[in-house]
């Protein structure tokens, strides 16, 4: 498991102005935090690095992109074939995630597919897969979207300088 | 959304942060109208988030809760959804068809962090029963890049490709 990385109010504020609009230049953070512009570029680097920001995207309205339905799957396995069936899922390009879990079933999945009908065909390559037991599928009505306001990050350290 | 529109589009899933002159660069358009384009995509709601992706793991997250919810007899979990779209570390809400009315996604510090915040949505109107259950493994590439790069254009038919 990947350790916490330490982070201090100023981070937390890049974090968040970030979260929210992911082209928030550099300079307006820096007058919010009350430090200097190239200080900030720094900090974002350094959290780069770290492995705390993975990379910036833009979400598109899911009509636009033509995804019609999202859904979630669980999935009970063998428990010897469990990642070998999520390696097999992650694949696919309809599986937005794919993790083991705990509790009645053993594998959660979110996929997004063009058409109702595209269920099924989900269903059943999930179903054909080696070791696969039970499959439930619950159709979601709204967006897989999720909502980076709803983040708390809370920094582990206080600010030693700018 | 033309053709321009959706490499202005296609870029910016790669790196939300590109700088406009490089994107203008690249599909060989002025800058100035690389912005122009690509405010109007936000505000027509085409765009409808520019976000940094975080490792949610390094920020303090040791899970992510799966949580389906039944709603009483006869009732809706319309406002429990709204509550749970302002509640924090809830990242994705939705509605849904099937066994469950509801399914939300919640991120978690430790065991204590997601009791509470589950008791906190117990009491949202209608809400009978949740099912819970969770993954303590790799979480962190959750919100990360790769799982939004399946976001492909499919050519609106309409359209005539080039």
């Amino acid at each position: 498991m990947a350790p916490q990385v330490k982070i201090d109010e100023i981070d937390v504020k890049i974090l968040n102005a970030l979260l929210k609009d992911a082209r928030t230049n550099f300079r307006a953070i820096a007058k919010d935090c009350g430090v200097s512009t190239p200080a900030i570029a720094k900090r974002f680097y350094k959290l780069k690095r770290t492995g705390v920001i993975t990379g910036a995207t833009i979400r598109l309205n899911r009509k636009d992109m033509g995804y019609r339905c999202s859904l979630s799957i669980d999935v009970t396995a063998e428990p010897t074939e469990e990642i070998n069936i999520i390696n097999a899922l992650t694949k696919l390009p309809n599986i937005i995630y794919c993790n083991q879990q705990l509790g009645n079933y053993d594998i959660h999945i979110a996929a997004r597919v063009r058409t109702f009908e595209k269920i099924d065909d989900i269903r059943t390559i999930v179903k054909k897969l080696k070791g696969v037991k039970e499959v439930r599928i619950t159709a979601n009505l709204d967006e897989y979207d999720f909502f980076p306001e709803n983040i708390v990050i809370q920094p582990t350290e206080t600010t030693k300088n700018g | 959304m033309d053709r321009t529109d959706w490499k202005i589009v296609k870029e910016l899933m790669e790196d939300a942060r590109k700088p406009f002159t490089k994107i203008a660069k690249k599909i060989g358009i002025s800058t100035q109208s690389v912005i122009k384009r690509y405010n109007k995509l936000k505000d027509d709601g085409t765009i409808q988030l520019c976000s940094i992706s975080l490792d949610l793991e390094k920020i303090g997250y040791k899970g992510i809760a799966y949580l389906l919810m039944k709603s009483s007899h006869g009732s809706s979990l319309d406002e429990a959804i709204v509550h749970l779209r302002k509640t924090k570390n809830i990242i994705i809400t939705t509605r849904a068809i099937g066994d469950f009315e509801g399914y939300a996604i919640l991120i978690f510090k430790d065991l204590t962090d997601l009791y509470d915040k589950v008791s906190q949505i117990k009491k949202f109107p209608n809400i009978e029963r949740i099912e819970l259950s969770f993954s303590t493994k790799g979480t962190s590439n959750f919100l990360s890049q790769r799982k939004f790069k399946i976001y492909e254009y499919k050519q609106n038919p309409s359209e005539k490709s080039v």
